[in-house]
């Protein structure tokens, strides 16, 4: 039995980057539906959003075998193969990832093609995100992945990443803070907009997260011997990553958080010191899950 | 167009071993790269012990996860049932070792054979390097095997992975793979699953049979009979 584990930390960087720039599209989309009023937020968003997901996929391209072969998986492709599906998605929502990017920095982005590029952008943007969980949960003989909350803690986890790293950019880059009082001055400049407070955003996706991950968790735990195998492989190996780092840095800490947030309309405003300790923590947490769930994954139960 | 498979008879096997040596002879196998294994156990305590011994191979399955997973089709279905690998297409991502549930595909993480293009000397300037060795011979290294080269690559290269392929270069000559050929004990039947004639169908009419893995849909072509 062959025990060497395949996929190591840089498919794992691959994922959580890729996810970060799912993430902050989905953002940028969501802060251009409240108007002028998050112009910056949606700028930072939208040119994060490409960089991250080519990050990580440099990092992907160096994990394999033949890096100098990766451009044949554009023309080579195997429609039952979720990897192939995931070139054709990727490669697809980097171009129009950059092209959104351009047409926000130039004001473009409602007008003309613009709102084609956004919506077709979106719709890519779901795919990626989606696919980093279907290439896991297709494999029929990984117990901790072959099921259906895999993809969606992978997508939700995805999404959190992303808009926290935008957060966070925002707060330590000073020009692209967004506060109430910038946001009150564009108000101000004439511009129409509203305001969407960041902790509730977060509240919904963290409270999903948790609940999938529990349903997953309580599964496995119920599971037959490949799933309860797998699940304790994880604990026993990672034990102190999951719980700490995913669990409680990841999930529960920041929901906490946000939920404290919540009261205060200032404090759930994007660069406020709470959210962006909240997206530290949710970034910190992204990553932890992801590898340990990768890592731990490609553990496969004896076969007999 | 035959479906080839194998039947490994428990009872006849002494797990020797043979068959994995064999293997890595025929088909230029590096170090560290087992495309015939086995897996073996020890259970329960003296004096009601048992010594349980299977050989493994690639179960080269009709629906093989490994294929599914490729995203380049360098692992493929050939037209005579067998999984096949093409290291020319390969991109080494390892979607193919993380598929398949039974770690039979192996990924050259080095050079294979470096002993042969290795400097060093294991005692200076008394005895000669592997490199010095090597080079005295017109092919990769001493023992190697240019039959295997007929129809997949006879060294698979460092970046690409590599699996058993049931010695198709030799069942294309009308013989069997080496590891049926070399079992002191004929533990190994190599046959078309199609043929009812076939040695292979006899045995399983015979007997109960089981393969590995079945719970993954994978539908395997080893099948294992008579335990014991």
């Amino acid at each position: 039995m062959n025990s060497f584990v395949p996929w190591d930390i840089r498919v794992t960087i691959d994922l959580f980057l890729g996810g970060v720039g799912v993430g902050a599209f989905l953002l940028a989309l969501f802060a251009a539906a409240f108007g002028e009023s998050y112009r910056l937020l949606r700028k930072t968003a939208a040119v994060i959003s490409p960089v991250a997901v080519c990050m990580g996929l440099l990092f992907l391209i160096f994990e394999l075998g033949r890096p100098e072969r990766f451009i044949t998986t554009l023309f080579r492709n195997n429609p039952a193969s979720v990897m192939s599906w995931g070139v054709y998605l990727q490669a697809g929502f980097v171009i129009l990832a950059v092209v959104y990017a351009v047409l926000v920095l130039q004001q473009k982005d409602e007008e003309g093609l613009g709102g084609l590029v956004k919506w077709l952008g979106g719709l890519f943007a779901v795919g990626v995100g989606l696919y980093h969980g279907f290439l896991l949960s297709s494999n029929a003989s990984a117990a901790l992945w072959n099921n259906g909350a895999l993809p969606v803690i992978f997508f939700v986890s995805s999404v959190l990443s992303g808009i926290a790293l935008v957060v966070l950019v925002n707060a330590v880059i000073p020009a692209h803070v967004t506060t109430a009082e910038t946001a009150a001055e564009t108000a101000a400049g004439g511009e129409t907009g509203s305001a969407f407070n960041l902790n509730l955003v977060n509240i919904i996706l963290l409270a999903v997260e948790l609940l999938t991950v529990f349903a997953w968790m309580f599964t496995m735990a119920r599971g037959n011997e490949n799933m309860v195998f797998n699940l304790q492989y994880l604990l026993a190996n990672y034990g102190t990553q999951w719980w700490l780092g995913a669990v409680v840095v990841g999930l529960v800490l920041p929901l906490v958080f946000s939920i404290y947030g919540l009261q205060s309309a200032k404090k759930g405003q994007v660069g406020s010191t709470l959210t962006t300790v909240t997206a530290v923590l949710i970034l910190i947490g992204g990553f932890v899950l992801k590898n340990v769930i990768l890592a731990a994954g490609q553990v496969n139960y004896p076969l007999f | 167009m035959p479906n080839y498979a194998m039947v490994i008879d428990l009872h006849k096997c002494a797990g020797c071993g043979a068959c994995a040596i064999a293997c890595k002879n025929e088909n230029n196998v590096p170090e560290g790269i087992y495309w015939a294994n086995y897996i073996h156990r020890t259970r329960g305590k003296f004096p009601n012990v048992r010594y349980e011994f299977i050989p493994t191979l690639c179960n080269h399955c009709e629906e093989a996860p490994c294929v599914k997973a490729c995203p380049v089709g360098a692992m493929h279905k050939d037209e005579n049932g067998l999984t096949l690998h093409d290291p020319s297409k390969c991109i080494g991502c390892k979607a193919c070792v993380v598929a398949d549930p039974y770690g039979v595909i192996y990924f050259n993480e080095e050079k294979p054979h470096e002993f042969w293009y290795d400097k060093e000397e294991a005692i200076e300037k008394i005895t000669s390097s592997g490199q010095e060795m090597g080079k005295n011979y017109d092919v990769p290294f001493p023992y190697y095997n240019p039959d295997r080269a007929k129809t997949y690559a006879g060294v698979r290269p460092k970046g690409v992975v590599e699996k058993c392929t049931m010695c198709d270069h030799r069942i294309k000559e009308g013989k069997v793979p080496y590891c049926v050929y070399s079992c002191p004990s004929g533990a190994r039947v190599f046959g078309d699953l199609d043929d009812p004639n076939s040695e292979v169908n006899k045995l399983l009419n015979q007997y109960s049979y089981f393969r590995l893995g079945e719970n993954f849909g994978t539908k395997p072509k080893v099948f294992y009979i008579r335990e014991f």
